[in-house]
């Protein structure tokens, strides 16, 4: 099938729309690119993104040249995309549609559905569309049938689409294409519904059509104005929390990395990884995002969905699981598959999934710490979780391991994995005398904390090269360095800290004022790391730096996300694009967390500034 | 001819039918040879929640399911008595007329279904399941024979 043009677009050049289920990315030029259905890690409906010939893809746009503007509806994830050609504008309106839970129990609604608004707002517009599913990762034999006033039906193995449009689709072998002609005022509806098991429930289309678009509208906009957080960049903060909601699994808690699989972070490369899962390590600064901007039921299950969908491997915990807690599935490529702009592999499931990855003890347990934070109880079933997790890091953190980069190679003592683990006896100690957690050996706990403590500060400083390294008895630097003052192991304004901090800046910034994650021999040619810049800002705000030189920082940051607001894992230095799996939720993680330090600085700057 | 029926006996087979009938129904859904749910299809007719209709589905499911083994219970004493075999050939016979006659008439007597002729409308959207129940999938007139012949061997191997 003829994609249009030769290659993908720019991976910033996709915006995303979801149910928080699953999540879509749409293109500038109007290519519903990918999708994964019914769940975020189901195989793809339409993946064009990672091969624009057998992928699949769902284009709506004009025909012939024309310009793109594109928007989300104020406070929602909803899409709104101008197409202006030399003859008129046709608006785009794209959302999966949700509905408020009264809704839900009165009304028999899809269980997955894509709503494509097509308007016509000025001038006539010859519309060019082209629809041409490929499920099951281009695998699935697809049978196609027009069933009269229904739709469209493509029946496959597994599952079944229906497309009902007032537009005219003509089927022709395995896609269907429509060429019509709209005027101003002209509104029209394409719905795209699919069903795994049971029979599917069909959208009538014009005005239901409407009142799915309001509801979601609706729905979108009461949760972003839950956002207790109103101070400055609070637009970007908004757009960064409804990223991380489209990324939330609902039915069980959990937060996947990406909606996305291998999106390279070097193009062309093979750094192209799965991320279509919930990773551990997310956790406690998700946590801290969440209940930060007042996102309180969001935190409380994701903590809940820690402690106890992991239970099948606890007192072991996994780098990451599936939505619904299962290990994830066992690496494979797709070799039919060209990869996007031709960086293979692609890649389903992941290899990393049974490292050892200490620091995500100290995450679980730093995420479950919040809870008293925020005055937050913990049951007896919880309770048990941490107190076993916290014998497993008594036992275990002395050893080696993979550490914050998944690299694939041998094991190494990461100071980043100690700190975690330091972290989580910290944490305990925090619980326990706050009455939260009982029958802990607290002299025991205050022993392995002490030691851990020990280890870090003689083991991973270089006295020689006055720095803290990634790790111990090493000699380079990584960015989690940036982390030992977040979690409070050192003070931001120490000496340790001020010197680690400039060789981060001398030996991983760029010069665009971007940091990569560590030096580039593990993975030459990958970009900057998202999150790792915001760490910087993070401890600029947090004492490492004056405010200005942190809100300046930040705004240079800004500047790299996309036109709708949206991260991806990585930037290109040079040219700003964006790279690897989009958009990113520890990044936008990293942006929200970055400003609720930079507030926090602020308020403490007036403070001093009053008692003075 | 005097019919006698072992009312205990129906009672405890007609039961345990009915729920080999809806296990076999839902292993079929869940290996995905078809995505006919009875339950949900039934529920959905007295509500539009799906997770309440499927409760209520499988509930009305079982009963009606219990029902209908009087019939063959019934039906297997005029052909001789009951077996297994013949408690099958019922159970084909019930599914033919399912596949043929029922699937078709459903879009006109289930109150929230969709038509092929006038599509869905804002209080009818389920999909209809079409000629044998193909656009549930190709498999759906294979499972609904399967099941039913497992719904009434058990009733004909076990009824006395």
């Amino acid at each position: 099938m003829r994609y249009g043009s030769d290659a993908a677009p720019p991976i910033g050049d996709y915006g995303i729309i979801g149910d928080c289920r699953s999540a879509a990315l749409i293109s500038k030029q109007g290519s519903l690119d990918w999708l994964c259905w019914p769940w975020f890690d189901s195989p793809s409906v339409f993946g064009a993104i990672l091969d624009i010939e057998k992928g699949g893809f769902w284009r709506v746009s004009p025909a012939g040249g024309y310009r793109t503007k594109r928007r989300y509806l104020p406070c929602t994830n909803v899409l709104e995309t101008s197409f202006t050609s030399t003859t008129g504008t046709l608006r785009v309106i794209d959302c999966m549609p949700v509905y408020e839970l009264d809704y839900e129990r009165t009304h028999m609604i899809p269980d997955r559905e894509i709503l494509r608004v097509v308007e016509c707002t000025e001038g006539e517009v010859q519309l060019d569309g082209i629809f041409f599913p490929a499920p099951k990762y281009g695998k699935a034999r697809t049978r196609w049938k027009q069933q009269n006033a229904l739709g469209i039906h493509v029946q496959f193995v597994g599952g079944t689409l229906w497309l009902r449009s007032d537009l005219e689709w003509q089927v022709r072998n395995d896609h269907a294409v429509c060429r019509a002609f709209l005027r101003a005022g002209e509104r029209k509806y394409c719905s795209l519904v699919m069903m795994e098991h049971g029979p599917a429930v069909l959208s009538p289309l014009g005005e239901s059509s409407d009142v799915a678009l309001a509801q979601t509208i609706a729905w979108w906009t009461k949760w972003s104005e839950r956002c207790e957080y109103r101070g400055p960049f609070r637009n970007e903060v908004v757009r960064s929390a409804l990223a991380l909601k489209l990324l939330n699994f609902a039915p069980s808690g959990a937060i996947v990395a990406a909606s996305s699989t291998s999106l390279p972070e070097r193009v062309g490369g093979n750094l192209n990884w799965d991320y279509r899962f919930c990773w551990l390590r997310d956790a406690s600064m998700t946590v801290t995002a969440l209940f930060g901007l007042g996102y309180h039921d969001e935190a409380e299950a994701f903590i809940d969905w820690l402690l106890h969908s992991t239970n099948l491997t606890q007192p072991r915990l996994l780098v990451m699981y599936s939505v619904y807690g299962r290990p994830v599935k066992k690496e494979k490529e797709l070799k039919y598959w060209r990869g996007y702009r031709n960086s293979r592999p692609v890649r389903i499931g992941n290899g990393a999934r049974n490292q050892l990855q200490l620091d995500v003890y100290g995450e679980v347990i730093s995420a479950a710490a919040q809870l008293d934070e925020y005055n937050k109880s913990i049951d007896r079933a919880s309770a048990r979780v941490l107190r076993g997790v916290g014998k497993y890091v008594r036992e275990h953190w002395a050893k080696p391991d993979k550490g914050i980069w998944e690299g694939r190679i041998a094991d190494q003592h990461h100071t980043h994995s100690k700190l975690m683990c330091w972290v989580a006896m910290n944490k305990l100690l925090q619980l326990h005398d706050a009455g939260l957690l009982k029958n802990l050996d607290r002299k025991l706990i205050e022993e392995i904390r002490e030691e851990i403590k020990v280890a870090i500060r003689e083991r991973a400083w270089n006295a020689e090269r006055q720095t803290y390294t990634a790790v111990f008895d090493g000699v380079e630097v990584d960015a989690s360095l940036l982390l030992l003052a977040k979690y409070e192991f050192e003070a931001a304004g120490c000496e340790r800290m001020r010197l680690t901090y400039q060789r981060i800046t001398e030996e991983l910034g760029t010069d665009s004022g971007l940091l990569y994650r560590y030096r580039d021999k593990l993975s030459p040619g990958e970009g900057a790391f998202g999150i790792a810049s915001f760490w910087l800002v993070e401890y600029l705000a947090m004492g490492g730096g004056s405010l200005q030189e942190a809100e300046s920082e930040f705004r240079r940051l800004l500047m790299y996300s996309n036109d709708l607001g949206l991260y991806s894992e990585e930037i290109n230095p040079e040219t700003g694009a964006a790279l690897g799996n989009f958009p990113q939720g520890f990044t936008h993680v990293g942006l929200i967390n970055a400003v609720l330090s930079l507030a926090e600085r602020c308020a403490k700057e007036i403070d001093r500034e009053q008692v003075a | 001819m005097t019919i006698q029926i072992h009312w205990g006996n129906w009672l405890f087979w007609g039961f345990v039918a009915s729920l080999a009938l809806v296990s076999a129904e839902s292993i079929a859904q869940g290996l995905g040879l078809t995505r006919l749910n009875l339950p949900l299809i039934l529920g959905a007719a007295l509500t539009p929640n799906r997770d309440r209709a499927r409760a209520l589905g499988i509930a009305l499911h079982i009963v009606i399911g219990w029902l209908f083994s009087l019939v063959y219970v019934v039906a297997m004493q005029f052909l001789g008595g009951p077996t297994w075999y013949r408690g099958a050939l019922i159970g084909l016979a019930q599914a033919l007329f399912i596949c043929l006659i029922g699937w078709q008439a459903l879009p006109g007597i289930h109150p929230r279904m969709a038509s092929e002729t006038h599509g869905p409308r804002s209080t009818r959207m389920l999909e209809p399941p079409g000629f044998m129940g193909l656009n549930y999938g190709a498999s759906t007139p294979v499972a609904v024979f399967v099941t039913h012949a497992i719904f009434g061997s058990v009733v004909g191997a076990f009824y006395r």
